[in-house]
């Protein structure tokens, strides 16, 4: 082979040689750059790491006091023992100045006793309980609601008070023959058990409001 | 002495010994002690008053056919009772039931009281306050004539925990 080819040849393999080096020195920088962003990456989300999670649920205790709206007419004259009737939230329940469940939640309410005024002077008498009320989908217990209505003229036995009396009667609308509740008559109520609320559905704090009045 | 002094002395001494006889309404009052319900339990406080009007008639209060008590008149008897609904009845020619919803901590007031029936008087529970109670000279009922155990509900109420 003559000088010419052997330089040539030589040449080639040189510039094979350049080639490799130079594919040698891209394959090392590729390598040293993924590192360094897969490095980056890493930090990157190291550093993106969320902050724990606060708690996020308020327990409404049991015993709170709660205001109900009674939301049907009802009659000593006809209404039935046993029968449901639909109440609703009146006042918002607060926690600590934040409101955590606004007013206008749902519920239901039981005639617990109705009797109609009869012979020989008997009076009509409805008794009225609150059973729960639908926050969130699930049911809160209410007890301590009774509304009792006597038909008689027992003047004495009016006990109409805001504040939740240890006794569970309430005594309202005195009048004789039939005893009638009208729909919007507000009642007191009390919490039966500590009900474990989300604050997401909660409003911000709001000044507490006191309206409503009790028929 | 002349006739009208002796009647008169005579009239005094009687009015003296029915005096002394009688507790006074504060002693009475007094009596009237209705304990705090036991843990987890309600109470439901049955009375009568002393008039005579239907004082013949009988004020037993039963529940599911057993007698709790009975109740004379001017007499009251206090019942334990767990959370929920009871049904409390009176007999005589006709039952009338109160329904009555006992809630833990609670106390609540049932008063018997006697109407006009076709043959005889009926009595008829009705619900009462703590005013009435307190308002009516009455003894406690004889603690032999009253069932030792608390009722239990007809319809049981669910757990309830009571905030502290």
């Amino acid at each position: 082979m003559s000088f010419y080819a052997g330089i040539a040849r030589a040449t080639n393999a040189g510039r094979g040689a350049q080639n490799c080096l130079h594919l040698m020195m891209i394959a090392a920088a590729v390598a040293i750059t993924t590192s360094a962003t897969v490095a980056q990456t890493a930090t990157s989300e190291a550093l993106v790491v969320p902050p724990p999670i606060p708690a996020t649920t308020i327990t409404i205790p049991a015993l709170t006091p709660v205001e109900v709206e009674v939301l049907a007419d009802l009659s000593s004259r006809t209404t039935k023992t046993g029968q449901i009737f639909p109440i609703r939230l009146a006042q918002p329940i607060t926690i600590d100045g934040r409101v955590v469940v606004p007013a206008g939640a749902s519920g239901e309410g039981e005639v617990l006793d109705a009797r109609r005024s009869g012979l020989g002077g008997a009076s009509g008498m409805l008794m009225l309980i609150a059973h729960n009320l639908m926050i969130d989908g699930r049911a809160l217990r209410l007890r301590s609601m009774h509304i009792g209505q006597t038909g008689e003229d027992h003047s004495k036995e009016v006990a109409v008070s805001g504040a939740v009396p240890i006794v569970g009667v309430f005594v309202m609308f005195i009048k004789g023959g039939e005893t009638q509740v009208a729909s919007g008559t507000r009642a007191m109520a009390k919490t039966a058990e500590d009900f474990v609320i989300s604050p997401v559905n909660a409003a911000a704090p709001k000044p507490s409001t006191t309206e409503g009045t009790n028929q | 002495m002349t006739p009208i002094v002796k009647r008169a002395m005579l009239r005094a001494i009687a009015l003296c010994a029915v005096l002394s006889s009688t507790p006074s309404l504060a002693e009475d009052a007094a009596q009237q002690v209705v304990p705090a319900p036991p843990a987890g339990k309600g109470e439901v406080v049955f009375f009568r008053s002393g008039t005579l009007i239907g004082a013949a008639i009988s004020c037993a209060v039963h529940e599911n056919g057993a007698k709790v008590s009975s109740l004379p008149p001017g007499h009251y008897f206090v019942l334990a009772a767990e959370p929920g609904k009871h049904a409390y009845s009176v007999k005589s020619e006709a039952t009338d039931t109160l329904n009555v919803q006992v809630e833990s901590g609670e106390v609540q007031y049932v008063s018997c009281h006697v109407k006009m029936g076709i043959m005889a008087g009926r009595p008829v529970l009705g619900p009462a306050s703590e005013a009435d109670f307190k308002a009516k000279s009455l003894k406690a009922v004889d603690a032999s004539k009253t069932a030792p155990a608390a009722s239990a509900p007809t319809a049981p109420a669910a757990p309830v925990s009571l905030a502290q």
